[in-house]
């Protein structure tokens, strides 16, 4: 790989590291796995860099690529074990108004829960297009599917969600949401 | 609050970053240098075994007793790696001087790092010149011409050259470069240029 390169993949590593693995984390709910999968995908960018790099937006490649990581580490079935063991950290903030905190919390956990109800596929597409904010054709291109595709794994992940969290939550939550789905 | 606001929420215990991108990236790069210099080994041992196959079955079928038959290589594969810089002072200084594009001048008769009985098999090499430098570089063995190329052509960058089909360079023979200045880039100073040759020597 040329120097010149190299050097845009190295700025491409540092500004997209953080945001990759908080997408990862989204996707499979462990900061440990999350950054594993970071790694991977940008071992694998580092290797298609001087092609990816030509492409107008890394940044999908980086998440299409994202995602087939972790569909591979999720088919290898032995990495659902430590999903058991996720627990959302609970420590304490002194500086943080503790009712506040504790609302906070509760809501957390509520929506950790409701988005791991969720079947792998249907919580790409939820990832990709609410936190990402990708269109449905980028949603669909990173998947490798039809828009189509992705408006009905949006629209039963949303459902799945919905049930997960309760009427009450949900409603605060997915109002709106699902109007663009129907 | 929407959608996005609460993936947010779910994110704010996130903890550091574990790694470090820069590490991971060096990490990377020397990998890839890692992998070149095994693979290159790898077929320069392949080239090596193949060559002195190729010398035992021309033996064999010559028919030659064992008294005839040159010694078995005592070092089979040592890599080397050495610069030839050949300078031709003909061209530059305050005058003006045109030089005979024919005319070459030689370096490599002999490398400082590899023994005189030494089978030189180059696998790739580098050719190196300095900016604004015209003329032409020859690689040699012997007399004959194995490449050529005008000075102009990479101007300055190194210009890296692998082959699948190594060259073989005979003991007598060693790699030569030659260089036809006909036009330095540098007031007072003539073109200079360096090829860097890798490869095994096989000594007998």
């Amino acid at each position: 790989m040329r120097k010149s390169d190299e050097d845009r993949f190295r700025e491409f590593a540092r500004g997209q590291a953080a945001v990759m693995r908080r997408s990862a984390f989204l996707l499979c709910g462990d900061w440990h796995l999350a950054e594993d999968l970071t790694q991977m995908t940008l071992v694998k960018m580092y290797r298609a860099w001087p092609k990816v790099s030509r492409t107008d937006r890394p940044i999908n490649y980086a998440r299409r690529t994202l995602v087939n990581c972790w569909f591979d580490e999720w088919r290898r079935g032995w990495r659902r074990a430590e999903l058991s063991m996720v627990e959302v950290p609970d420590q304490g903030d002194e500086q943080a108004d503790p009712v506040h905190r504790q609302l906070n919390d509760e809501l957390r956990e509520q929506l950790f829960d409701a988005l791991f109800a969720v079947p792998p596929r249907q919580r790409a597409v939820l990832v990709l297009r609410y936190y990402e904010a990708f269109s449905v054709a980028e949603t669909a291109e990173t998947l490798g599917c039809s828009e189509g595709t992705v408006k009905s794994q949006a629209a039963r992940g949303l459902a799945t969600m919905k049930t997960a969290l309760g009427d009450a939550t949900a409603v605060s939550l997915l109002t709106g949401v699902e109007e663009e789905h129907r | 609050m929407d959608l996005n606001e609460r993936f947010r929420t779910v994110l704010e215990d996130e903890p550091p970053l574990g790694f470090d991108p820069d590490q991971l990236v060096d990490g990377l790069r020397r990998d890839v240098r890692r992998r070149r210099v095994v693979l290159a080994a790898g077929l320069l041992s392949a080239v090596a075994v193949v060559a002195v196959s190729a010398g035992v079955l021309r033996n064999n079928d010559a028919e030659e007793g064992p008294a005839d038959r040159p010694a078995p290589p005592t070092t089979p594969s040592e890599s080397f790696s050495f610069t030839s810089t050949v300078l031709d002072s003909r061209v530059g200084g305050e005058q003006e001087v045109t030089a005979d594009p024919a005319v070459f001048e030689l370096f490599g008769q002999g490398s400082p790092v590899l023994s005189g009985d030494a089978e030189h098999v180059v696998e790739s090499f580098v050719v190196d010149s300095y900016p604004g430098d015209r003329g032409k570089l020859q690689i040699r063995r012997g007399d004959e011409v194995l490449f050529e190329v005008e000075l102009g052509n990479h101007d300055g960058y190194a210009m890296d050259f692998k082959f699948t089909e190594p060259w073989i360079f005979p003991p007598d023979q060693p790699p030569l470069v030659a260089l036809s200045c006909q036009q330095s880039g540098r007031p007072d100073h003539g073109c200079e240029a360096g090829v860097t040759f890798e490869g095994s020597a096989i000594t007998r």
